[in-house]
Parts: C-alpha cells; sequence; structure tokens
C-alpha cells in the first residue's frame, strides 16, 4: 500500500513537472518577433523599407544634421536661447551636445536597418531581380551613413551585424580609418553592381552611389579617385544642371535632372528644417541667420543671392529651403532635400582635375563655368534673364583656381552641408571661422567632431582629441 | 496582562492567506482602521499607519492611482508597487495608463470599497515576504474583507455626505498686474509697451477660480451578516458618488460584496468570496505631461482674456464657446483655454470588476491539513474620449474620439500540505508544503476615429468621423511556484524557521529561481533571559536573513520584438518593420537580499514598542539601459543594477483610561537609506514632462531619485563681468538671466556642469495617530508626513518663467530681478527655463498633513433601546484638513507619474488634491 502511494506520488509529479514546461512557455500573442519574419517578398519590403523610415523630420538628414555641419562651420550664426545650438554656433560644444548625439543615433539607427536587410534578404525566396535592388539599396544606404559618421566622428566602431538581442550586441572598438573607407568603398561598389542606372525620385541609382565614391574620396583629398568617380557621373551624361537654380529648391523640383539623390518630404513627411531657418514673417522663428563673410561673397546679380538668402530688418536669413506653399504652417516644408546634386559633382571635378594636374585642365575650366553660367541664368515673373555678372573663369594658376572653386563651392553649396567638410578638407576651418565668427572659440579639435557622452560611456571609448 | 504574540509575521502571513482562524495574531502588523474616516480607497487605509510604509495620494481625482513604497523602492525600471493578496487571492494593483482616457491614471484597487475591509496587514520582514518568492520584495499587503460577525443576525447602514474643495493653486498677477508686467517684458526686449494704464485692468479674470467648484460627496453603505447554523456570512453593499473640484469631472462606484465561511463538518470548511464593481471616472484633462491640461491652462491663460474691450470673448460664463470664437481666446502659448477644455474634451473611464475566490481547508487528521485556493479576477475596462475640434480651430481635422476596450483576467489556484506535531508539550514542529500557479490574460481594443463634422454623438458613434483606425492587443503571462517551510517552537520561547520557495515565471523564460529564508525568534521572559520587571513586561527578538523577488515586468521582454511604422515616401505610404525593442534571453527575476532584526517590547503594561533594522540590497536589478546606437535602438532591459536599502522603524503605540475618557495613540517613523550600488555606468532618467526629460540620475553611491540638473547661484547683475561669466552654450551673460555654477570651470554651462539638486525619496516617514473618547463622543486623528525629499515642481517653468507667455505667480513677479531691485531671485531674462532642470523649479516637499480629523458622537444604551436599535453613530470628518509645508506647489503630494518608480517625484499640472468634509451618520439594527 505504501508503495502504491509513493508511486502514485511520483506518476503526479511528473506529470506535475512536465505540464509546467509548457505552461511557462511564453506565447507571444501580439509581438511580431525575429523567428515570425522575414520569410516572403513583402517582408523584404518592409525591412527596406525600414530603412526609408530613418528620414523622418528628426531623423538622418533632419533638420539636426544640417544645423550641425552648418553651425559648425563659418555659415550660420544662431541667435535663439537652445544651448545646445547657442554652442554649436559658437563653437563651445562638448560630448554631452544633444544635437550631436541625435546625429550619431540616426545614423546608426539607418545602418542597423541596413544589416538587416543585407543579413536577412538573401536567404528570402523571392523575385532575383527586385532581390538585387533591395540589397543594392541597402549597400548604398548603409555605404552613405558610414561615409557619413567618418566624415563627422572619423574613427567610429564598424558594426555590420543584425541584432535582434541583447546578448547579440558586440562589444564593438572604433575602427580605424583604414577599415572604414574600405567598408564604405565596399558597400558603394556593391550597391553600384546591384542598383539600376535610373531610379524613382528619393531612391539611390548606382550613379548616385558613384557620386557618394566621389564625395568620399574628395573628402580625404584622394583626388585622383575622386576625379575618376566624378568624370564617371559627368560621362554618363544623366544629369544636366537646370536653367535657374532657384527651382532646384522649389517644391515640384522631385525629378528634376540636377538631382542625383534627394532625401524626399511631402505633406505626411515634412522637414522642418526652415522652422529655425526662416525669419517669423516667412512662418519661421528667425533663431539662424548667415555670417556676413558668405554673404558679402555673392555679387549682387548673381542668381543665387536672390534665390538663397532673405534679408529682413538688417539681419540675412538662408532661405534656400522656404517652402512658399507651405509658408502657414511654421517653417514646414515639403521640398526635398538634394543631398547630392550635379553642380556638386562639377565642381568636386574641376578641383580634383586642379589638384591631379597642378593647375586647371580644360575640362576643370568647363566644370566650373559650368555653374558660373547658370548662375546668371534666371526666370522672374516668367521672363528670361540673363545677368551681366560672374565672367568665364580663364587664364588662372593653381592657386588661384583653387580659390576661385573653393568659393564657387562656398556659393553654390550654401547651407547644403557642405561647408564644414571642405573646410576640414582644406583644414582651414580655424582662419575661416575666425573670420567669420570673431566671438566664436573654435580650436584644432573642431576638426573632428565629439563622440557623443551616452556613447563613451556605455563603451569605455577613447574621446577624440580635445573634448 | 497582555500577551505579546510568539508567533513571528510569517506565520500570519500563511494562516491569513489560509483562512485559518486559529491563528494568533500578531496585532501590530495590522493596521488600525478608523471606521469614521471618510476612506475612499485602501490605499488610504494605510497612509500614516504604519512604520515604513510610504503612500502618496498622488491625485484629488477619485480612483486614481496611489503610490505606495515599503522600505525604499528595490527595483529601478520593474514595478515597485507591493503584492496584495485580497482573501487569499494575490493581485498587483497595475494602473491603468492614460493612453485613451484623460486625466491621471486609474488603478483597479480604487474599485474596491475600504469601508468593507476588516483588515490590512504590511508585510516588510524577509521571513513573511520570501515566502511569496519572486513577488515579495517590494513587501505583501494583505485585505481582508469582513466576514460576518457571531452574532445571529445583524444589519448596519451608514450614510456620509459631504464637500470637497480643490487645494489653493499658487496665486497669480491680476489683470492690472499683467498688463503691468507685459508692458515691462516688452520694454526689455526693446518694443514699445502695449497698455497705456494697466491698472485699469484691474482683477481681470481669475481663471482657477472659474475652473474649481466645490464637488459633491456621497457614500452610503449597507452590510449584513450574521451566523447561521455552520455558516458565517456577511453581504455588503455600497454607493460612492464623489463628484470633482473640475466642471465634468468625478467618480461613481457601486460595491457588492459577499463573504460566506462553512464549516460543513469538523474536518471541512469553505471560505467564498464575491466582490462586483462597478466604477465609473469622469476625467477632464490633466496630468498631461506636454502641458496641455486644464489645471495648466488656468494658471498661465491670461487674466486680460475675457475683458471684450481686449480681445474676442469667445468663451461665455457657463463656459460654452460662442460662434466667431477666435484662436487667440481658445489656445494661448499651446495652452488650451481650461474652461473651453473642460466643456469641450472629457472622457468617461467604466470598469467593472468581478471577483471571485473560494478556499477549502480539509483537516486529514489532528496533525495533517489540506488547504487549496481557487479564485479569479476578471477586470473589464472601457475608456470613451472625446476631443471637439472647436478646440482646435486652426485644424481642419475636426474632433477626435477614442473609445478602448478591455479585459484582464487572473485566475489562481495555492494548494498547501501542513503538518503539526507536538513533540512534547512546549516543543512543536509545524512543516508545510505545496504550490502555486496563476495565469493572466488581456485583450484590448482600440478605436479611434477623426473629423467629426457633427460632434453630437461624440465617442458614442466612433462612425460619425470621417476616418478610423483601429488598434489591439493580446498579452497573458504564467507564474508557477513550488514551496516549503519548516517551523521549530522550543521552549515556548525560541522559534526557528526554514523556507524556500521556487518561482518560475514565463516573463522570464520559465526558469525557476529559489528564494530562501531563515529566521528565529526569542521570547526574552520565556527562555529566562530577563526577568520580569516592573518596567519591561514582554520581550521578544527576532531576526531573518534571505532572499525576496521581483518579476513585475511586462510580458515578452525576453523577445526581440518587431513593430510596424508608417513612412510616407513622397506621397506613397511604405510600411516598415523594424526591432523595436531587444530581446534578452538572459533575463532573471531580481533577487533581494534582506537581512532584518527587531524587537518588542511592552512597557509598563501599556506602551507598545518596535524598533526593527533592515537592510535590503537588489544586486541584478533589472535596468532599461541605453545600449550603443549601433544596436539599432536606444535602450535594453538587462539585470545590470544594484539598488540598496537600509533604515530604521520605530512604532509606538499605547492606550489608557483616564476616568472617563479612554485614548489610544500610535506613532511611527520610518527612516529609509537608498544608494545606488555598482553600476556598468550612470545614466539619466524620467520621462519627458514639457519636453524636459531625463531629470534623475542613477549614479553609483548616490541615493536612488536623485534630481540632476544646473544649480543656479544668482541672478547676472549689470555690474558683474558679462563677457566671461558662463552662460549655457557660452556667448555673453545677460543681466537679469540666471546665473549657473561652472562644475568644470571649462567656461561654459552645459551638460557637464549639472549636479545633483537633490532627491525625490524621503529620509523619513511618519504618522501619528489616535483617538479620545469620552461619554460617547469619541475624536480621532490621522498626522502624517515626510521629510528629506525634494520635488520637481514643473509648474514653475510656467508659474515662474517670466518669458511673457502667459500669466505668472504674484510670487515670480514680486521677487523678480530688475535693476532696481537687484537683490531680486527670479530671472527676468529667460534664457533656457522652461527647457532644462534647474535650481529654480527644484523644491524641498516636505510636508506634515493633518490629514484625517473625526468626531463621533455614539448614543448610549438607553436612547438606543428606546429608539430599538442596536447602535447609532453621528459623526463628521475632514480629510486634508491642515498642512504644514514650504512647499510652493498647491499639494507636495502630487506627483504626475503616480506610481511609476522611474519618474517620481515630478509636479505638473495634475488633478488638485482636495480637501473633504463630511457628515455622516451609522446605524446598527
Amino acid at each position: 500500500m505504501r508503495n502504491v502511494r509513493i508511486k502514485l506520488i511520483s506518476f503526479a509529479s511528473i506529470i506535475l513537472l512536465n505540464a509546467c514546461s509548457s505552461f511557462l512557455e511564453e506565447e507571444t500573442l501580439s509581438i511580431i518577433t525575429e523567428e515570425d519574419f522575414f520569410t516572403t517578398a513583402d517582408e523584404a519590403e518592409n525591412a527596406l523599407n525600414a530603412v526609408y523610415s530613418n528620414f523622418t523630420s528628426d531623423g538622418v538628414y533632419g533638420a539636426d544634421y544640417w544645423h550641425l555641419v552648418s553651425l559648425a562651420s563659418d555659415e550660420g550664426v544662431y541667435q535663439g536661447t537652445d544651448p545646445n545650438l547657442r554652442s554649436l554656433s559658437n563653437f563651445n560644444y562638448g560630448s554631452g551636445n544633444d544635437i550631436i548625439q541625435k546625429v550619431w543615433n540616426s545614423f546608426y539607427s539607418g545602418i542597423s536597418a541596413c544589416n538587416i536587410v543585407i543579413a536577412k534578404v538573401p536567404q528570402i525566396e523571392m523575385g532575383v531581380g527586385r532581390q538585387s535592388v533591395i540589397m543594392g539599396e541597402a549597400y548604398f544606404f548603409r555605404g552613405l551613413f558610414y561615409s557619413e559618421l567618418y566624415r563627422l566622428f572619423r574613427s567610429v566602431p564598424l558594426v555590420l551585424d543584425d541584432i535582434f538581442d541583447y546578448n547579440e550586441i558586440p562589444n564593438a572598438t572604433q575602427a580605424s580609418t583604414t577599415e572604414l573607407i574600405d567598408q564604405i568603398t565596399n558597400d558603394l561598389n556593391a550597391a553600384i553592381q546591384n542598383l539600376p542606372s535610373a531610379s524613382d525620385p528619393g531612391m539611390p541609382n548606382g550613379l548616385a552611389a558613384r557620386s557618394i565614391l566621389a564625395r568620399i574620396n574628395y573628402f580625404n583629398a584622394d583626388y585622383a579617385q575622386a576625379s575618376a568617380d566624378a568624370g564617371a557621373v559627368i560621362d554618363s551624361a544623366q544629369h544636366s544642371l537646370i536653367f535657374d537654380i532657384n527651382n532646384v529648391f522649389r517644391n515640384g523640383n522631385e525629378s528634376n535632372s540636377e538631382t542625383i539623390f534627394a532625401v524626399t518630404r511631402s505633406n505626411n513627411n515634412a522637414g522642418n528644417i526652415n522652422v529655425d531657418l526662416l525669419p517669423a514673417s516667412l512662418g519661421g522663428t528667425g533663431s539662424f541667420s548667415l555670417s556676413s563673410t558668405i554673404v558679402d561673397l555673392y555679387d549682387s546679380a548673381d542668381r543665387r543671392a536672390d534665390a538663397f538668402i532673405h534679408l529682413e530688418e538688417g539681419v540675412n536669413y538662408s532661405s534656400k529651403y522656404w517652402d512658399e506653399t507651405n509658408e502657414s504652417t511654421g517653417g514646414q516644408t515639403t521640398v526635398d532635400f538634394p543631398l547630392i546634386r550635379y553642380a556638386d559633382i562639377l565642381l568636386m571635378y574641376a578641383d580634383a582635375q586642379n589638384e591631379i594636374n597642378n593647375g586647371p585642365t580644360t575640362e576643370a575650366y568647363n566644370a566650373v563655368n559650368m555653374v558660373r553660367a547658370r548662375a546668371r541664368q534666371a526666370i522672374v515673373a516668367d521672363t528670361v534673364q540673363m545677368r551681366a555678372v560672374l565672367p568665364d573663369l580663364t587664364g588662372l594658376d593653381y592657386a588661384m583656381f583653387k580659390e576661385a572653386v573653393d568659393q564657387e563651392r562656398r556659393k553654390e553649396l550654401l547651407w547644403e552641408g557642405n561647408r564644414w567638410m571642405d573646410l576640414v578638407r582644406s583644414d582651414n576651418l580655424l582662419p575661416a571661422v575666425n573670420i567669420a565668427k570673431p566671438f566664436a572659440n573654435v580650436q584644432s579639435r573642431n576638426l573632428i567632431f565629439p563622440i557623443p557622452d551616452d556613447e563613451i560611456s556605455a563603451n569605455g571609448w577613447q574621446q577624440n582629441d580635445g573634448y | 496582562m497582555r500577551r505579546l504574540p510568539i508567533y513571528i509575521v510569517f506565520l500570519v502571513a500563511c494562516q491569513s492567506v489560509f483562512g485559518q482562524t486559529d491563528s494568533t495574531s500578531l496585532e501590530d502588523s495590522k493596521v488600525s482602521i478608523h471606521r469614521e474616516f471618510s476612506y475612499t480607497h485602501i490605499d488610504e487605509l494605510l497612509q500614516g499607519k504604519f512604520a515604513g510604509t510610504w503612500v502618496t495620494q498622488t491625485s484629488g481625482i477619485g480612483g486614481s492611482d496611489f503610490s505606495l513604497r515599503i522600505r525604499g523602492t528595490s527595483t529601478m525600471s520593474a514595478g515597485a508597487e507591493p503584492l496584495y493578496v485580497i482573501n487569499g487571492l494575490p493581485f498587483y494593483n497595475e494602473s491603468r495608463n492614460a493612453s485613451s482616457h484623460f486625466g491621471p491614471g486609474l488603478d483597479f484597487l480604487s474599485m474596491i470599497d475600504p469601508k468593507n475591509v476588516e483588515s490590512v496587514e504590511v508585510l516588510s520582514n524577509i521571513q513573511a515576504t520570501a515566502l511569496y518568492g519572486s513577488r515579495g520584495a517590494n513587501g505583501v499587503i494583505l485585505i481582508e474583507t469582513k466576514s460576518g460577525d457571531d452574532a445571529s443576525f445583524n444589519v448596519e447602514g451608514e450614510a456620509v455626505t459631504g464637500v470637497m474643495e480643490a487645494f489653493d493653486q499658487p496665486s497669480l498677477l491680476s489683470g492690472a498686474q499683467y498688463a503691468q508686467y507685459l508692458n515691462e517684458h516688452a520694454v526689455l526686449n526693446g518694443l514699445t509697451a502695449p497698455y497705456t494704464s494697466p491698472g485699469s485692468f484691474g482683477n481681470g479674470r481669475d481663471w482657477n477660480k472659474r475652473l474649481y467648484k466645490s464637488g459633491g460627496f456621497q457614500n452610503y453603505r449597507m452590510n449584513f451578516g450574521g451566523t447561521s447554523d455552520k455558516t458565517t456570512y456577511n453581504v455588503f453593499g455600497s454607493y460612492l458618488d464623489q463628484e470633482g473640484v473640475i466642471t465634468n469631472s468625478g467618480l461613481e462606484r457601486f460595491n457588492l460584496q459577499a463573504r460566506l465561511v462553512s464549516k460543513s463538518s469538523e474536518r471541512l470548511s469553505f471560505n467564498s468570496t464575491l466582490l462586483l464593481s462597478r466604477q465609473e471616472t469622469n476625467a477632464v484633462i490633466t496630468d498631461n505631461p506636454f502641458g496641455f491640461g486644464v489645471v495648466t491652462g488656468a494658471n498661465r491663460f491670461s487674466p486680460l482674456l475675457g475683458n471684450s474691450n481686449i480681445l474676442n470673448y469667445a468663451v461665455n460664463d457657463a463656459g460654452e464657446v460662442q460662434d466667431g470664437s477666435s484662436g487667440s481666446a481658445l489656445l494661448q502659448s499651446e495652452t488650451l483655454n481650461p474652461i473651453a477644455s473642460s466643456n469641450l474634451a472629457s472622457s468617461v473611464t467604466k470598469l467593472s470588476r468581478l471577483l471571485a475566490s473560494t478556499q477549502v481547508n480539509y483537516k486529514v487528521s489532528e496533525s495533517l491539513n489540506v488547504n487549496s485556493v481557487v479564485g479569479a479576477d476578471a477586470i473589464f475596462a472601457e475608456d470613451f474620449s472625446f476631443f471637439s475640434g472647436v478646440l482646435q480651430p486652426e485644424s481642419a481635422s475636426g474632433g477626435i474620439a477614442i473609445n478602448a476596450k478591455e479585459q484582464q483576467i487572473t485566475w489562481y489556484n495555492r494548494n498547501e500540505v501542513s503538518y503539526s506535531k507536538d513533540i512534547s508539550t512546549s516543543n512543536q514542529l509545524v512543516a508545510k508544503g505545496g504550490i502555486e500557479l496563476q495565469g493572466f490574460f488581456s485583450e484590448v481594443l482600440v478605436g479611434n476615429a477623426f473629423g467629426f463634422d457633427n460632434e453630437a454623438l461624440g465617442f458614442n458613434s466612433l462612425s460619425t468621423g470621417s476616418s478610423n483606425t483601429t488598434g489591439s492587443n493580446l498579452q497573458e503571462w504564467q507564474l508557477f511556484a513550488a514551496f516549503g517551510s519548516v517551523q521549530y517552537f522550543l521552549d515556548n520561547a525560541y522559534e526557528f524557521s526554514l523556507s524556500v520557495r521556487s518561482d518560475g515565471s514565463s516573463r522570464f523564460g520559465g526558469n525557476h529561481q529559489l528564494f530562501p529564508a531563515v529566521g528565529a525568534s526569542v521570547d526574552l521572559f520565556g527562555a529566562g533571559l530577563l526577568n520580569s520587571s516592573n518596567l519591561i513586561s514582554e520581550a521578544k527578538v527576532y531576526t531573518g536573513f534571505g532572499k525576496s523577488g521581483n518579476q513585475q515586468i511586462a510580458p515578452y521582454l525576453t523577445h526581440g520584438r518587431l513593430d510596424q511604422q508608417l513612412y510616407y515616401l513622397g506621397g506613397n505610404q511604405l510600411k516598415t518593420f523594424s526591432p523595436s525593442l531587444l530581446g534578452n534571453n538572459d533575463l532573471e527575476m531580481e533577487e533581494t537580499t534582506q537581512f532584518d532584526i527587531g524587537t518588542q517590547l511592552l512597557i509598563s503594561d501599556w506602551l507598545n514598542v518596535k524598533i526593527e533594522y533592515y537592510n535590503k540590497a537588489t544586486n541584478n536589478a533589472l535596468v532599461n539601459l541605453s545600449v550603443p546606437a549601433y544596436a539599432g535602438v536606444p535602450f535594453a532591459i538587462a539585470n545590470v543594477g544594484e539598488i540598496k536599502n537600509s533604515g530604521i522603524e520605530l512604532s509606538l503605540s499605547g492606550s489608557g483610561e483616564a476616568g472617563a475618557v479612554t485614548w489610544n495613540v500610535g506613532i511611527n517613523a520610518a527612516m529609509n537609506n537608498s544608494e545606488i550600488g555598482s553600476i556598468p555606468f550612470q545614466f539619466t532618467h524620467g520621462e519627458a514632462v514639457k519636453g524636459i526629460s531625463d531629470w534623475l540620475i542613477i549614479k553609483e553611491g548616490e541615493e536612488f531619485g536623485s534630481i540632476y540638473g544646473y544649480e543656479i547661484t544668482g541672478i547676472v547683475q549689470t555690474s558683474d563681468d558679462l563677457t566671461n561669466t558662463p552662460t549655457l552654450g557660452g556667448g555673453d551673460a545677460i543681466p537679469g538671466a540666471y546665473k549657473y555654477i561652472d562644475k568644470n570651470t571649462d567656461g561654459v554651462i552645459d551638460d557637464a556642469d549639472k549636479v545633483i539638486l537633490g532627491a525625490v525619496t524621503p529620509d523619513i516617514v511618519y504618522g501619528l495617530s489616535g483617538s479620545v473618547s469620552a461619554f460617547g463622543v469619541e475624536l480621532q486623528f490621522l498626522f502624517q508626513g515626510v521629510t528629506g525629499n525634494e520635488m520637481v515642481n514643473f509648474n514653475r517653468t510656467i508659474t515662474h518663467n517670466l518669458d511673457g507667455s502667459g500669466n505668472i505667480s504674484a510670487d515670480a513677479f514680486s521677487q523678480r530681478w530688475t535693476t532696481s531691485n537687484t537683490s531680486g531671485s527670479v530671472a527676468t531674462v529667460p534664457t533656457a527655463e522652461g527647457k532644462i532642470v534647474d535650481g529654480s523649479i527644484v523644491e524641498d516637499a516636505s510636508y506634515m498633513r493633518l490629514k484625517y480629523l473625526s468626531i463621533a458622537y455614539e448614543l448610549p444604551q438607553s436612547l438606543l433601546d428606546k429608539m430599538k436599535v442596536s447602535s447609532l453613530k453621528i459623526f463628521g470628518s475632514g480629510r486634508n484638513v491642515l498642512t504644514i509645508t514650504d512647499y510652493s506647489g498647491a499639494d507636495p503630494e502630487a506627483s504626475l507619474f503616480k506610481s511609476n518608480a522611474s519618474s517620481m517625484g515630478a509636479d505638473f499640472g495634475g488633478y488638485p488634491g482636495a480637501k473633504l468634509w463630511t457628515i455622516g451618520l451609522k446605524i446598527g439594527l
């Protein structure tokens, strides 16, 4: 009898224990986990779309990015009360600056979405053509985002894994600049291989990847490579300068021939860059203005002066992205931001040619003069104007040509995020800022942005020098 | 001579759960209940009553969430509220957050009328809490409802009526002062003064006066009970109608509770509970972290508005917005007109609850007992909210309606076998073992509708809106535990106990963790260690050491999850799926190791003294830690934190008689010292208030709840070196702006200069309660307070921010800095006020409050006999009668994020606390 009882008890406990292990198993009723996903063609699209979803007004290439590279240069001056923006404008920023943190975070957020596509999409059974385009776009964006992190922060951690669990987070160290450049080049070359030569607005194609390659090589002063890449884009003959520069930055510009790759904005995904750039009369807060050195550079009849600069009560505002159709909505804009456009390619090409040949070539003159010629053209009140300014350049030596291209880049690419990069490349940041903003506390440390505090404390990395 | 109880708290805990009637109760772990106080929430029974229990009534609206901490906060990211056990059924008082209704979060405990509570007990010692395993670390509160009298039959009825008055808001500028302020502000900014004769505006419109009203209060209950044959029963019914102090807000609650205890034989007994509750809360927009609510609005709105010669008078006295209303009278600095808002944006939350449980006890033999508890708790919640399109004149989207439905079902089963054996007349062994299972399931369905051209039906008809969205969510969790314990009673003087419990939770991947505890106690007289003296007649020392846990996190956190977002590329809507949360397969339940030691003394036969010391350490605290940006999401949860709490608790209670006067008094005070232990890196936390987030810091060696921000040293004077005075972000200093401490002396004020400005958790929590009665008249009182805590008073980002965007406090105006009042302490030139946390919004929030006061008269027996009733009492009472504090806000108990442990100590635009005055009549038949 006693034995029977013991058997019964042990039998009961076995049932109990078995029941128990499944009893405590968590059924994820209304959440989607990694295991439930990445099996269909639609899910491949969803994963790619997640890369695009970083292009929000405060994400990748939102106002923060433009503010960062434009205020921390000789272009922009900030007069408002936000301590983060003030410190950028005054060159007092440190590793705790929120804007720097947000830019860092948003590029890595984009990279992580690319990593997931690159790891998961090849395993999905779907049409090969579309699969290749999806992969190409992910490679393009990863190369682009790492190129931005490289330019702003230099030695950043290189993470290529798809991460879904805390325990999968690698203990990444800061990569060497060579490793980063290799990865960026590989990614952009993979994009060139996978992507078609033409694409819809807002989506990259092979030429866009080539243009970003030109940009990163130009930044690294690898002029031979930059010239080859920019030359290839020019030779493709797929892009040209449109007649009036004013129309590059106006609504309806979405598919003009000058734009190589643009961040699209629409009513559902409006940009907020203008909130701070424009004066109250145009729907903004008016807390940003242009430094007088940049304003003084323009000839008053230069079409770019009236297209880019708005003078009000003695203050010059950047009205490049002014969206007349959305003026009442507080500076919101539905105008696309051209991330790289043909004028930039032409000017990089001219500069690179001058550098490798130790003086301007005919191609170099042609390239820069195309940009100057276009700045003479305007359409005002449906009337075509040809203005008698900015004569074609001719007969310049190496140094004079270099200076001329630099000035042209400043005028043409105002507030397009290039100025800080150009000053760092040419090592002119300190003198240029000291002239434009004598009150600024610019130092050699400002040639690189500080790695955000949170990242340093989370990882124990080396802070960039001087911060 | 009164005998001190011998059993340690632990035993009581079990016995309450098992419903045994032969237990010796440890009276001072039970809370005495003042029956004449106008309690409407069970947590109120605990406030100021039990040493080491910090109870905060965070809002004045009925049904809103309380915050309750026992012996500090032992967690950083998981729930910090204790476990409630209602008639043997465990339950977490999780708050129903305000995502689909206006006003503060509502809690489910508020659905149970405290008037039917027979006893409340707080378990905080490890011997007691370890028995609750993974749910014991925050303490345990045992609630027993009334189970009927031994009398054959009795009926009792009570009617209470009263009135509520909101606490005073800080006094603001009158119309004339406001016009003068705007004139000064304009001149300071190089503009011309807008008003030529500010004095002509007089008092202007007092928006606070218009917003708040007296709220009626009615509470009726009736219960009958008794014993017949083998059954003791009690049936309780009650109705509460608590009008709010703001139009369109209030609470209505119906309760029906029944308890049945039947002994079908000497061996078999049943104890059953049934509770039905229905509660409706009406809310207006308050407690809104963006500052959109009516309380903020009334503080901010211009006193000049409503004066017809200044601006279009859009809101009439009834609060109706009249035709042709202009945006300016509706909206000022992103704040809604409070009167229009309280009339045109409101929500109703309807909660229904059915709680049922049965305990079966079967005595197999004298020494062997089997006990089983089976229960279920079903909560149904519905939210209906409507935000009129009239309130957003500049938007084309029209009204917004939300209709949300939720059901939560919890079931519970616990089975236990206990064995007790008398080894000799003075030695006894008790052994217990059993299992516990609990499961939970919830379903949420939410519908939103936008664009109502016709608002007549509002939230009653979502289909009237021009576009709709829906959402749903399902969740479930399970818990399984096995436990066993042995107690040995030696020589009627010593007791030793050993217990172990193993818990597995689906939220943590089902892995089991052990929660062991040992305890010992000695009766010093019984053991012959002390000889009886005149002074001390009883003395006991007890100690315990062990582990309890916390598993109060949302389900599914071990799994990484992907969430859908919509993105627009050009005009095309894209669906995206990406990780929104990283999983963590290694998550563990938090384990808190605790040691405590205490003594209880009975002095001079009337004074009960209890002193306890405790030391708690959680070294695998769950931290919502920021991970490297390359991980793709900003946070992940992991067991990487350490948090320690230690403290001393003192309780004194006594009673006596002097002639016809009888009295009793209880005093308790507890000092808690919290400290963050080792942590991989410091981090800030705190949910965003008006765009300011991360106002608290977790830093090794610092107190939990430390406030982090900039310290003000004074005001920049005209005579200062303006170029070299450090400013936020750099640049020249401006006279009239705040001057901050430049901690790292780099000449710029930035993140690196933030310091700890205080802590939101109190150092000492105390209470004093008692009663005096004579000739049938009884006076009862309860004082309660905290010291050593600061509050981040975000209201001051409005009332003390002289940026010209709205009304300000009269004090701020009179203390403002000007060139002629250079000793003024309030900045006239706001630089970053309203965007940062600095000393100007951090305040000492210590207070002492006469929380309750009541006076009752019980009719003498001779009269009662004539009236043929068994008892009759009339009474009057007050709640929040008197408050002594230096805190400048309306209520030092306010807390915007309620019981949320990671965002404590923020005051901003919450539904105001209120004074309540009631009179009542209680009659027994």
